[in-house]
């Protein structure tokens, strides 16, 4: 019995951590594609429509006006939003890099708005880095570039006045840092690409809250990125931007078809280890009852005697449970020891299969898969490899179940020793 | 053999209670049939009274009932009606699991051991389920050794041991928590000439010394002679009892 027992533990283990794994795995890559929204307008829909007039001239997710940005940032779905507006502005009184004064330009730099995050990554990926003062926190606080902040003498905590040129109206901004931009310290790519111009030279860039862009009368143009607290939720967000007035010709969705490139044969072998994992489960329980009843059967004799002898049914029973527990325990740790031994094997072969067969389904010749929907983007490879973990979930898991079938073969055991009248067993022995 | 039993009076409170009754076991108008679909009496308004300090025999053919009295008597079985009473008190009444773990010992015909633990174990195992404080190793073996079981056999399985021998444990393994009703089923039937009267001589001590309530079932004439009173069973019905004068 012990055997027997081990075997489908070290089945159900297999099954346990495999199925585990990938869950984390599945759900991983789900966040990854599957959280990030994004907004594309669907030209044909908005042909039809008669509305794409409204936006002639204008492409990509950049025509829904600014404000709309704002708005659908604020729905509960989501659990961050990356929001950055570029405003063209001028700061009268200030020397601009790239200025040619002759020019005479309404507009030398950028105002950045960007909420914290947006740019925390920006300048924890070294693009940018602060040098002196501080990070930007609150409406009203900006940060310059080092060249810019030396062409004109400014420093930490002093203030520059800023508008939408011509005669706008101005707003005072308190200088809280000085950064140093990494991408383009001498005017950079783009500037190359465009020749030398004041507004695209990152350096004349101003940075600060998306408040200070909105302070100065216009958030200019807003790129969004939306990330959702859960991919399911996405029907409902649509619902919800929808309502505050995506026009119906934008599809709002996330990257399934990247998703199931990369993660499909994975989830398929999690669906197959799940229902082995169901068949194990049952029919070791079918197995464990039947041996445990052939088990008790042969002790019946001994269940006889010790009533015979006084023993409560309650301790008997009580005894076998406990009998049964400690073999379980026992079958735990090597079902267990050999399921985690042979898992990662039987994974790979799994997982091999799986791509194997999407592969063919696929017609394609090697891993490689395109992205369906997202036209342009890079080829997304399979995940061709899964590494087994061992997680405290999983080993509860799989003592949850041991203790299952041992309370099935307990429940035999307390049934015989109730059901057996030790008259009756001795007699039919004797 | 007295010096055990004494030791083991003090850690069985209920045998120094029960002393004090003669009557230690009445049948009333005991009626056993079969529940098998045909009713079949097996017993048939059945009345005795065992008194302690005495030793009984009940005699009968095979198919008699003696083993279903036994039973009854040892709170293995209930009658159909009518009633087993250990004290005064119904068997049905009380809890016959601490009935038979400390009021009565039983020396089934067929030994009823644990055959593949050893008898020292037996012993043990017997005494645990009893309550039996103290050293119960050094008690089990004194036992033993009054029924000519040596250290070294106490040591083996019971399936290495002969059926006298195998017996014999049974006697002492009955014995093991000083119970103060002690019923046998044919006890010397396996054994010897020589360690049949051994036993005799056990159970003689058992009732005239310790007194003791001690019943044997028995198909031997020799050994219902050596008994105080000799009951027999026939049909189910139980005859007058009959003074043995050869008793002690």
């Amino acid at each position: 019995m012990g055997v027997v027992l081990a075997l489908i533990i070290a089945a159900i283990s297999v099954s346990v951590l495999i199925n585990m794994t990938t869950s984390a795995v599945i759900a991983d890559y789900r966040s990854r594609f599957g959280s990030e929204v994004s907004l594309d307008m669907n030209y044909q829909r908005a042909v039809e429509s008669g509305q794409s007039e409204a936006y002639e001239g204008v492409e990509g997710v950049d025509e829904i006006p600014p404000q709309k940005y704002m708005e659908f940032a604020k729905s509960d779905y989501l659990k961050e939003v990356q929001l950055t507006s570029s405003t063209m502005i001028d700061f009268p009184g200030l020397k601009a890099l790239d200025e040619v004064p002759e020019d005479d330009m309404i507009v030398r730099g950028m105002l950045i708005g960007t909420n914290l995050k947006t740019i925390s990554s920006e300048f924890e990926h070294g693009q940018r880095r602060i040098i002196d003062g501080r990070q930007f926190a609150a409406s009203g606080e900006v940060i310059i570039s080092q060249q810019f902040a030396e062409l004109n003498g400014l420093k930490v905590g002093d203030t520059i006045e800023l508008n939408r040129g011509n005669d706008k109206p101005l707003q005072k901004m308190t200088i809280v840092g000085i950064y140093e931009d990494n991408t383009q310290k001498d005017g950079g790519a783009a500037a190359d690409f465009m020749g030398k111009n004041p507004v695209t030279n990152r350096n004349n860039e101003i940075i600060g809250t998306i408040d200070n862009a909105e302070s100065v009368g216009s958030l200019g143009a807003v790129s969004a990125k939306f990330f959702l607290k859960d991919p399911a939720m996405l029907a409902d967000f649509t619902k919800e931007i929808q309502a505050k007035g995506l026009p119906n010709y934008y599809d709002v969705r996330t990257d399934e078809a990247g998703f199931n490139a990369v993660v499909g044969p994975v989830e398929k072998m999690s669906k197959v280890t799940n229902a082995f994992m169901v068949v194990v489960l049952a029919l070791g329980g079918v197995i464990v009852l039947l041996m445990s009843t052939l088990a008790i059967r042969e002790r019946k004799y001994e269940i006889g005697v010790l009533r015979a002898m006084g023993m409560k049914k309650f301790k008997l029973a009580a005894g076998f449970v406990t009998e049964m527990l400690a073999l379980t325990a026992l079958c735990l740790v090597v079902g267990f020891g050999v399921g985690a031994a042979v898992s990662q094997p039987i994974t790979n072969s799994l997982l091999q299969g799986q791509i194997e067969a999407a592969q063919q389904t696929a017609g394609a010749t090697s891993q490689t898969m395109e992205a369906g929907g997202l036209p342009g983007a890079a080829p997304l490879t399979a995940l061709d490899k899964v590494d087994i973990s061992l997680s405290a979930g999983a080993v509860g898991e799989i003592a949850l179940m041991a203790i299952l079938l041992a309370v099935l073969a307990s429940v035999v055991s307390i049934v015989s020793v109730m059901r057996y009248e030790p008259m009756e067993i001795l007699s039919d022995r004797n | 053999m007295t010096q055990v039993i004494e030791e083991m009076k003090e850690t069985t409170k209920n045998v120094d209670e029960l002393t004090k009754d003669d009557a230690a076991l009445t049948l009333d108008s005991v009626t056993y049939a079969y529940r098998d679909g045909k009713k079949r009496d097996v017993l048939k308004n059945v009345s005795a009274s065992f008194a302690r300090g005495k030793l009984y025999s009940v005699m009968g053919k095979s198919g008699a009932g003696k083993s279903t009295l036994l039973s009854l008597i040892s709170g293995l079985d209930v009658p159909t009606s009518g009633t087993v009473s250990y004290d005064g008190v119904d068997l049905t009444k009380m809890n016959r699991d601490d009935y038979r773990a400390k009021s009565i010992g039983v020396i089934f015909q067929a030994y009823n051991l644990l055959t593949n633990a050893t008898v020292i174990d037996n012993m043990v195992l017997s005494m645990k389920i009893s309550g039996v404080k103290g050293k119960k190793k050094e008690l089990a073996y004194e036992l033993l050794e009054k029924v000519g079981i040596d250290r070294e056999k106490a040591s083996r399985k019971v399936l290495k041991l002969s059926g006298g021998e195998q017996q014999r444990v049974g006697i002492a393994r009955a014995l093991a928590h000083n119970p103060d009703v002690v019923i046998a089923d044919e006890p010397t039937g396996n054994l010897d000439a020589e360690t049949g009267q051994q036993v005799m001589e056990i159970f003689q001590k058992l009732a005239h010394e310790d007194g003791k309530c001690v019943i044997l079932v028995t198909h031997s004439n020799q050994v219902a002679r050596a008994t105080d009173e000799t009951q027999q069973l026939t049909s189910g019905r139980l005859s007058t009892p009959k003074k043995n004068r050869s008793a002690a």
